[in-house]
């Protein structure tokens, strides 16, 4: 794995809000087809470091892309304007499908929401692009023309996931995609990750601050701490083997 | 004695700077260019954007003609077109070929606008994205980007709800290949009228102070997918006056809770009921 070229790339990236860092010198690679799981407590910098990654913040550093094109640009450097066309190969799901989704429109124009902003004008190429899309992430399509305000909460997840899946992405970023729903539900979603990840060979950075969900998914961890990086290895070898302190006590800490 | 007000009620420079954002916007289709609104001695809502292009384009040698939905005896068109003849000494009419000046609210006149004839629409809500895009800073870069597919996406829903759009006014078209514009209060059926059309339109917008044109010859395009082409509104009934069923009707309801129907171009249904040839019409007629 290690002499393949990564996806996506971050060399040395430094944010700091006022005299506060909230990430310092973290690098990290994404390889393909590869779950890269980004663990750490409140306010270790997970949420800075997925709004970099999805180009909603500027920082200090290098971050990278392997798409024909990009070769070689350090896309920290790009104007907003031309950000829209590199956020084209990423896809954000929220912990909060409210901050993604358009409440109040159906789900299947949710999902064909990003085939639009690419151009699509004709209404059966979207409408059946987006149903299939909602069909891969188990969404009940029956409920397709409903708006997410009236989803549940693992359902409006699946919306969100439809929708990155739709735009065929390099990379899905998934910020704490399972908080805040019961576990039943949790297990189904991360099904679907795994299923997807398998059939279609998705790569995905998925951040949250609970082992178990990680653990069930990712192929590799890094563990942030305190805007660093102070753990990076094997899903694995990182549950069984902690190095660090913070990840020992996050290891011990599971219920 | 001194006139109580300079010639067409508003001051020099008033008309003046209302003239030349006239000349910017017909230089930018489609585009609103902002504009000091004055106070106008009606409410703002009733027409005073029209109204202020109205009076900074009007001369004494003009012919105009006001109509409110189509009609030119409605209260608020009698009222505009009596203090437009009064402030500035021009002929009015009813005749929409005979106006060099046509100020409206909601239609267009169904025979064909020449060259030379301008047509001055009362915009209340000037923002095609208004609905789609609360921010208006946002909406302004939207514009400049020329990124319309929040429009489209709201499209997408109308269609996927009800299998067509049902927007009776302010569907939106993109002039000239580059902005897109709400098209005022207009009917779809309206719509083409403004496509390549040989008069000037101009919008103007009083209470949110912005303007816009769509210059002569102008490519107007309403947004639709292309698999689900633009429909006007269909035609429902034939008018109970005429028996017409080839242009824009009114649809009034009746005592006994049924509809019936009248033309809605007022000015055009006086000739036929006069037995006058009328112009060519813009929607030549399909249905007998």
């Amino acid at each position: 794995m290690a002499e393949e070229t990564p996806l996506l790339e971050l060399v040395k990236v430094c944010k700091a809000y006022g005299d506060r860092w909230a990430l310092k010198n973290v690098s990290l690679k994404l390889y393909p087809q590869e779950v890269l799981g980004v663990v750490g407590a409140s306010g270790s910098g997970k949420t800075t470091l997925l709004k970099i990654l999805y180009l909603q913040e500027t920082a200090q550093g290098e971050y990278r892309l392997n798409v024909p094109g990009w070769e070689g640009r350090n896309l920290l450097l790009l104007s907003r304007y031309e950000q829209p066309a590199a956020r084209h190969y990423l896809a954000m799901v929220y912990q909060d499908a409210a901050q993604a989704l358009r409440m109040g429109f159906a789900a299947l124009t949710n999902v064909a929401e990003p085939l639009v902003l690419r151009g699509e004008r004709r209404f059966g190429v979207l409408a059946a692009e987006a149903q299939e899309a909602l069909e891969r992430a188990d969404f009940p399509l029956e409920r397709a023309g409903d708006p997410p305000a009236s989803l549940s909460g693992g359902e409006r997840q699946r919306v969100q996931i439809a929708k990155a899946l739709v735009q065929k992405p390099l990379a899905v970023l998934l910020d704490e995609p399972t908080t805040g729903l019961d576990l039943l539900v949790q297990a189904t979603f991360l099904d679907t990750l795994r299923r997807l990840k398998r059939q279609l060979g998705m790569s995905l950075i998925l951040v949250s601050h609970d082992l178990s969900v990680v653990r069930a998914v990712a192929d590799r961890i890094v563990v942030l701490y305190q805007g660093e990086v102070v753990e990076e290895g094997l899903a694995d070898q990182v549950l069984e083997d902690p190095r660090h302190p913070f990840t020992q006590d996050l290891v011990a800490a599971r219920l | 004695m001194k006139p109580k007000h300079s010639y067409a009620y508003l001051d020099l420079e008033a008309k003046r700077e209302i003239r030349r954002k006239v000349l910017k916007a017909l230089a930018i289709p489609g585009h609103q260019v902002p504009f000091a609104s004055r106070e106008m001695p009606l409410a703002r809502g009733w027409g005073t954007g029209g109204l202020q292009l109205t009076l900074s384009l009007v001369g004494p040698q003009d012919v105009v003609k006001v109509i409110d939905q189509g009609a030119d005896d409605s209260v608020n068109a009698a009222n505009l077109r009596r203090f437009i003849a009064q402030v500035s000494g021009a002929r009015t009419t009813t005749d929409t070929l005979e106006a060099t000046l046509i100020q409206s609210r909601h239609r267009i006149p169904e025979e064909r606008l020449q060259e030379g004839q301008i047509l001055i629409l009362q915009v209340p809500i000037p923002e095609p994205l208004r609905y789609v895009e609360p921010s208006d800073a946002r909406a302004r870069e939207l514009h400049a980007l020329g990124d319309y597919s929040l429009l489209w996406v709201d499209l997408f829903e109308e269609h996927l709800r009800h299998g067509r759009s049902r927007k009776g006014a302010a569907y939106p078209v993109l002039v000239h290949g580059r902005y897109g514009m709400d098209p005022s209060p207009l009917p779809r059926w309206d719509l083409p009228k403004l496509h390549l059309a040989a008069h000037i339109t101009l919008f103007g917008a009083g209470r949110e102070k912005r303007l816009y044109a769509v210059p002569p010859y102008t490519r107007v395009e309403p947004l639709a997918f292309v698999d689900r082409p633009f429909q006007p509104e269909p035609i429902l009934g034939s008018c109970r006056r005429s028996g017409c069923r080839h242009v824009f009707l009114n649809a009034i309801p009746q005592e006994d809770g049924s509809l019936a129907y009248e033309i809605s171009d007022q000015g055009y249904m006086e000739k036929l009921l006069a037995g006058k040839t009328s112009g060519p019409l813009f929607v030549e007629k399909e249905h007998g």
